[in-house]
């Protein structure tokens, strides 16, 4: 198992992402028409990662079969959970309870554990507008467990035992919810190779496990070049070059459905009173602010100087319209988020749809810890074919 | 002289009415030039030593006086070849226009050349490694690290960078004076 935890610390790498949630406030309204999404949920910890891999999951599952459904993400953080701490996982340097992940970790859960439905974990726990209690809970008593004292607190005397113990204690928030892994495990669980989807461009119909072998991440574009001391500059010709490839390659994903996954840092300064990550909105306020990594999943894009047609905005387009999409400059992507919905005290969250500035994911940020600038787009998971 | 160590001799002025007036088209004023001398020397492993001014170590010997004699004659000599440099490529008239359009967009106008001295031309590479190499930009503040993100044209000033050595003057590419002030035109038209 150790070994295992390794290999995909090392794919990991790609895009480890320990998640944020919002601080600022305004007001965004967005249609919602292209990708198949289910209910925007609110993240209580550090998983978004887990939230974007359900919403792929629940995207797929809905163009299947036309129904909703409600992937369990706090299934997978018990076993992320529960892995990390038996290969000896410890509370971070912010002395918080380690609930970052990638999509290649993710995916790993899913491989191994299969899913669930949220409602065969916890019943009515989320809505848009009220975030996991158990989540939270089962963090914040993980804390103490993990802390010096805690029951958890001396790697060595870890056992498969007492960390199912210790966390089953902590998702049942010391008794205060009905929590059962054992019979969730026996009797809901479906695996990666039982759960069929059908893709959404070519109706070709495989195991879940398939696809996500097939579902590939791929790091930004500036990943390979030396960039590293040029935040000042525009991008050189060959980096243009190679945004346009990518941005051609989620367009086309886009057009056809297929519910693309982006990682990306963020700038809590970057939004504007819409919601919108830019850089206007960030030079303004002059400096960064709170950051962090953040996952989401793709809904629909907006383009400028399309042949014929200028700009082409939001909502599901004709065939026509959208290959002129494919020649005009990428505006902004919009995304489902796992921050809410309808937030009194974020309003700028909205209907819970997210609008990110191509611009601003291409652009560099100034890394203060490591002195380099790094895009802010990290990486971008695209189905086969595109 | 440590590692840690710099010297900036800084030339601040503003040109004499015939070069600061480079444009005259209503409602832009005309761009306010200031210059500055980074003048870089090499420790004994012959690399580069000179710290920047948003390095944690600020140094001690930014000097403003325009006739410094540690300024080097071949450095003077650039500095007039790059102001006419600049000059000449911000008047042609698609850029002349951009300039214009910019400062209704509230742009500033301010631009600082900066004149990069190498004690040899091969060193070139390594102030390349520095990201020092000629070329058109805009900074927000001269004590924070430059950056495209969060370059906001309304403060700070445009830089025109340019390397001199005793027996170069090197001049930021033919079109990257045109393409930073279109990038910085649309980033300001596009109020989100």
């Amino acid at each position: 198992m150790k070994r295992l935890y390794a290999l995909f610390l090392l794919l990991g790498a790609l895009s480890i992402v320990a998640c944020e949630e919002p601080l600022h406030r305004s007001s965004s309204q967005v249609d919602v028409t292209r990708v198949d999404h289910s209910e925007v949920k609110r993240q209580a910890i550090g998983n978004c990662w887990l939230y974007a891999q359900a919403t792929w999951l629940e995207s797929m599952l809905k163009h299947t079969d036309s129904y909703e459904t409600n992937v369990s993400e706090t299934y997978w953080t018990y076993w992320d959970l529960y892995e990390k701490i038996m290969n000896g996982a410890k509370l971070d340097d912010a002395g918080e309870v380690p609930t970052g992940g990638s999509w290649q970790r993710s995916t790993y859960l899913i491989q191994n554990y299969g899913w669930v439905r949220e409602n065969d974990v916890q019943a009515l726990d989320q809505t848009p507008e009220k975030m996991s209690q158990m989540q939270a809970c089962a963090v914040r008593e993980l804390k103490k467990a993990l802390a010096e004292g805690g029951v958890l607190a001396d790697s060595h005397l870890r056992n498969d035992q007492l960390v199912r113990d210790a966390l089953d204690q902590a998702f049942s928030c010391q008794g205060a919810y009905p929590f059962d892994m054992n019979s969730i495990r026996q009797e809901k669980v479906v695996t990666a190779e039982e759960t069929k989807l059908v893709d959404p461009a070519t109706n070709q119909e495989l195991p879940l496990s398939e696809w996500l072998q097939r579902w590939r991440e791929y790091s930004n574009p500036a990943n390979g070049l030396s960039t590293a001391k040029q935040g000042k500059k525009l991008p050189t010709e060959v980096e243009r070059n190679a945004w346009r490839r990518l941005e051609q390659r989620i367009k086309r994903a886009l057009n056809d459905h297929q519910p693309v996954v982006l990682s990306f840092f963020v700038s809590f300064n970057a939004p504007n009173d819409d919601g919108v990550f830019n850089f206007y909105t960030l030079a303004e306020r002059g400096d960064l602010g709170r950051t962090g990594g953040h996952m989401l999943v793709l809904h629909d894009y907006t383009v400028r100087n399309a042949p014929e047609r200028g700009e082409l905005g939001e909502g599901d387009l004709s065939p026509e319209d959208k290959a002129l999409a494919l020649q005009g400059d990428l505006d902004l992507l919009v995304a489902k988020n796992s921050w809410g919905a309808n937030r009194w005290d974020r309003p700028w969250i909205g209907n819970g749809y997210s609008r990110i500035t191509w611009d601003y994911l291409m652009g560099r940020y100034y890394d203060e810890r490591d002195k380099v600038f790094r895009p802010f787009l990290q990486s971008v998971v695209l189905p086969p074919q595109y | 002289m440590t590692l840690q160590s710099k010297l900036i001799f800084a030339m601040c002025f503003l040109l004499p009415l015939h070069a600061a007036t480079l444009y005259a088209q209503a409602p832009r004023g005309p761009a306010v030039l200031t210059s500055k001398f980074w003048i870089y020397e090499v420790d004994e492993r012959q690399d580069l030593v000179f710290n920047l001014p948003w390095d944690e170590q600020p140094g001690d010997a930014s000097i403003n006086v325009a006739s410094d004699p540690r300024v080097p004659e071949f450095a003077r000599i650039c500095l007039m070849t790059s102001e006419q440099a600049l000059r000449e490529r911000l008047s042609s008239p698609a850029n002349a226009a951009v300039w214009v359009q910019l400062g209704q967009a509230g742009a500033t106008e301010r631009i600082t050349i900066i004149i990069n001295v190498l004690p040899r031309q091969n060193l070139y590479r390594q102030l390349a490694r520095l990201d020092r190499e000629p070329y058109f930009w805009h900074w927000n503040e001269d004590s924070r690290v430059p950056s495209l993100a969060l370059s906001n044209y309304r403060r700070g000033s445009f830089v025109w960078e340019a390397v001199a050595t005793p027996e170069t003057c090197s001049q930021p590419p033919s079109q990257n004076l045109s393409e930073y002030l279109n990038y910085a035109a649309r980033r300001l038209a596009i109020k989100r």
